[in-house]
């Protein structure tokens, strides 16, 4: 992590995404947190670089722990464009790390302070952490068990077609088949990986699997950190000593190499267990045991969303489409002008979404039906402010969901300003598509510049 | 030493079998189901059969107007003007079937103003023709901004003043005279005429030039990056056109022929030629020119969008046809054909913003309001 945020202020993202927009959309019940201002806010990133060396070295363990998870959270609760999956992940990790002795061996802290070391922790640590990465694997797996992943090899298709141009594996990937292949092999994957990695027979086939996977997402999707923190989550499935083992191999080598010097000696005796107190289960067991069970509720309860809820299609009304490891499956793009009306005046306008966003913003918000709404109501303020204290704001809102034909995303004749009803994002299914576009609802109107 | 020799057997024969199957999926390349069609074999096809022969007829075009306008000062009569007035409208119509195509040397050599700037501004035109001096060389126009110089001050000088538009002259006044009467008047629109033609023969010579580093190859070899930018500039040169003209002429306030200068082309009466000119220029792009096209991208992967877009490229296209006027006075008496060339425009804007990107993986820009 520290070399994302490091990535993070290197590719500007911090400018782009936190300060230069003039409006952020907030989580509910977020709306306080704003960005800190232009410097401290790149001072931010570095401090959260800092504090992910710190969680990796052990030093001043819990409280780097804490201050990380709390900074991270801040980052990624100011704006809800900004949510990546694996920006969760990574959230959920730093929130576990304040709780889990990670730094009683090998630790700064522990070379500092002995008492603290310890040469094993309660299973049910590392068994939580599993059950973190099984969780994204087996929603990610079961939010592509659906007719566009399964029977049309979407958006596989669309994204491979678009890496054609690599060399050596470039004209395959425009092959339908491979798309079709590489969909159910990725859903199969998703599914399995974790009781494969959880069996010893099976874990170092399936360890190599999860390379091979992921650095080839790596290399034909730009995805960022993700393979790389997957990756490295999955040696949590290996056994717990392998490190240790690791080591041994090492000082084994180094001997070789070096006819026996110190370096081999000093790795050798890193890998050999310490003769320490075994850690003992937490200190109020009840507690952490109900700490652990709502922790894991939630986990499985928030992804589950989509299918308890019967809310549709997530990846088309997004509902149930955040925080539920529905990873890859949707290539979405979306359209959506503003158009406002006082009634009392008769005063009607187009309103340009660029006046309060960026266009990195806008290409978000334009496939997300509850961010179409929250800038429709911040629309609406800014009007009512300008002297329209009763203006409705509408939205025509066209998305196309992998590689179907485009359909209206949210009903045209909705005041979005107003109070919420129920059916106000258009469903997938029941709209007919026809040759012809559904024509906007007002044309035309002076475009406010 | 018999088990180092079985592990090393073993290792020979475990990367031999992974040399042989290496080997077969190189030597086997799948056999693509359109034999003729690449992302490569596409753009180098839009680059040969689009790009090129538009710039080749821009340079023409041009360097005809620049020739026109040298005889019309050596001799100045309606006909020689009439001449001049064609084939500026000519050079117009190559400009303008470009124009969705802004980028590379266009771009690079900061000539998009030159072919694309409409908003002169005539009071410092005139200021510029009535100073005796200085003399209208190469170096005095590059000192000059976008609203002096171009295919627009062009307009501005060779047709007639309409009178009573902000910014200009009161009295309406017919172009013939004001240039027969001013020897510097005529000078300077010879030299504006000259800069284009030099401009335009230089774009014709980058897009034409052969080689790894000519703007043609760089097109073609610029892969799924080129179509980002390609996909990108159609939609954006599809939201100028809905958005800047058409939909700018029907929300005028009347009367409308007080504002005429806010409406593009309409001193030459090429206000809907330039639009509809737009949108056959992304037809170009999307068809191929009997070549290979967008439309033979899109309709690998997804045959129902292609024929979405193709329909409503050519709906668009005959309704803005059938405004049949310049959009200046359709705004008055033919107002309902341009409300449906309105309609049909932004249901083909909306296809090339969400439909076209998501059945290419392309990834779209929103440059909303960003005008040309």
């Amino acid at each position: 992590m520290a070399a994302g945020m490091i990535r993070f202020l290197a590719k500007g993202w911090v400018t782009e995404i936190y300060l230069r927009p003039r409006f952020h959309f907030p989580y509910t019940g977020f709306e306080w947190i704003h960005p800190w201002p232009d410097a401290w806010m790149h001072i931010h990133f570095v401090l959260l670089s800092v504090l992910a060396l710190m969680l990796a070295v052990g030093f001043c363990y819990r409280a780097a722990a804490i201050l990380f998870s709390l900074g991270f959270a801040y980052v990624e609760l100011i704006d809800q464009t900004a949510y990546l999956n694996h920006y969760y992940l990574v959230s959920l990790f730093s929130g576990l790390l304040i709780f889990l002795p990670a730094h009683r061996a090998w630790s700064v802290d522990a070379w500092r302070k002995p008492s603290l070391e310890r040469d094993a922790v309660p299973a049910c640590v590392l068994h939580l952490l599993r059950f973190q990465i099984a969780v994204v694997y087996v929603f990610a797996g079961l939010a592509k068990l659906n007719s566009d992943w399964l029977l049309r090899a979407e958006p596989l298709r669309i994204w491979l077609a678009a890496r054609s141009d690599l060399v050596l594996a470039g004209p395959w990937l425009q092959e339908e088949w491979v798309a079709y292949a590489g969909s159910w092999f990725g859903a199969l994957y998703d599914l399995t990986i974790v009781f494969f990695l959880l069996r010893r027979r099976t874990r170092p086939a399936a360890f190599l699997a999860v390379i091979v996977f992921h650095v080839a997402t790596w290399m034909l999707f730009n995805i960022g950190m993700f393979p790389w923190i997957m990756i490295a989550s999955s040696t949590l499935f290996l056994a717990p000593d392998w490190p240790r083992r690791f080591l041994s191999a090492c000082a084994v080598i180094t001997r070789r190499l070096t006819s026996g010097g110190r370096w081999s000696h000093r790795i050798g005796a890193l890998a050999r267990p310490v003769a320490c107190p075994r850690m003992t289960v937490l200190r109020r067991p009840q507690l952490a045991a109900a700490l652990l069970v709502a922790y894991v509720a939630v986990q499985v309860l928030l992804p589950l969303r989509p299918y308890l809820l019967n809310t549709g299609y997530p990846a088309w009304s997004y509902r149930g489409f955040n925080c539920a490891w529905q990873v890859m499956v949707a290539e979405k793009t979306g359209y959506v002008e503003f158009h406002a009306r006082d009634p009392d005046t008769g005063w009607s306008a187009r309103v340009q979404a660029s006046r309060y966003v960026s266009p990195r913003q806008e290409t978000l918000m334009a496939q997300d039906p509850f961010l179409i709404r929250e800038l429709a109501r911040h629309i609406a303020q800014d009007l009512q402010a300008q002297g329209h204290p009763r203006v409705e704001v509408f939205a025509d809102a066209f998305a196309a969901l992998n590689g179907n034909p485009s359909r209206r995303l949210i009903d045209p004749n909705v005041n979005l300003a107003g109070e919420a009803s129920s059916d106000w994002i258009l469903p997938w299914v029941t709209q007919v598509t026809t040759n012809s576009v559904a024509t906007s609802r007002s044309v035309p109107t002076i475009v406010e510049k | 030493m018999n088990r180092s020799f079985s592990l090393l057997r073993s290792a020979w024969a475990v990367a031999s079998i992974s040399l042989v199957l290496t080997a077969q999926c190189l030597s086997a390349q799948p056999a693509p189901s359109d034999k003729n069609f690449s992302r490569e074999a596409m753009l180098r096809s839009l680059a040969q059969k689009v790009i090129v022969p538009g710039y080749a007829s821009l340079a023409g075009n041009c360097r005809a107007l620049a020739d026109d306008i040298e005889q019309f000062n050596a001799t100045p009569t309606q006909d020689s003007l009439d001449r001049a007035h064609g084939h500026w409208k000519a050079a117009l119509e190559a400009a303008d079937s470009l124009r969705c195509y802004q980028t590379g040397p266009v771009a690079d050599r900061q000539f998009i103003s030159t072919f694309n700037y409409w908003q002169t501004i005539p009071s410092r035109i005139e200021g510029i023709v009535r100073k005796p001096l200085p003399a209208f060389d190469q170096a005095f126009l590059d000192n000059e901004g976008a609203t002096v110089k171009g295919l627009y001050a062009i307009e501005y000088l060779l047709f007639d003043r309409r009178g009573g538009q902000p910014g200009e002259p009161p009295e309406a006044a017919k172009a013939l005279e004001l240039l027969s009467a001013s020897p510097r008047r005529r000078e300077y629109l010879a030299a504006l005429a000259r800069d284009v033609a030099d401009k335009a023969a230089q774009l014709s010579k980058d897009w034409s030039a052969t080689g790894l580093q000519s703007a043609a190859e760089k097109f073609a070899a610029g892969g799924q990056a080129s179509l980002n930018l390609l996909v990108n500039q159609l939609t954006q040169s599809l939201e100028t056109t809905l958005q800047n003209h058409l939909n700018f002429a029907l929300a005028l306030p009347t009367p409308v022929d007080r504002q005429l200068n806010r409406i593009k082309g309409s001193r030459s009466g090429t206000s809907l030629q330039s639009v509809v000119v737009a949108l056959e220029g992304v037809d170009k792009f999307y068809r191929g020119e009997h070549g290979l096209g967008l439309h033979d991208s899109l309709n690998r992967v997804n045959p129902a969008v292609a024929t979405r877009v193709q329909d409503k490229l050519t709906a668009a296209i005959a309704a803005a046809r059938s405004i049949g006027e310049p959009l200046e006075r359709a705004v008055v008496d033919k107002r309902a054909a341009l409300e449906t060339a309105v309609k049909e425009a932004h249901d083909l804007e909306v296809l090339f913003k969400v439909d076209l990107p998501s059945a290419l993986g392309v990834t779209i820009t929103f440059t909303s309001g960003d005008g040309d």
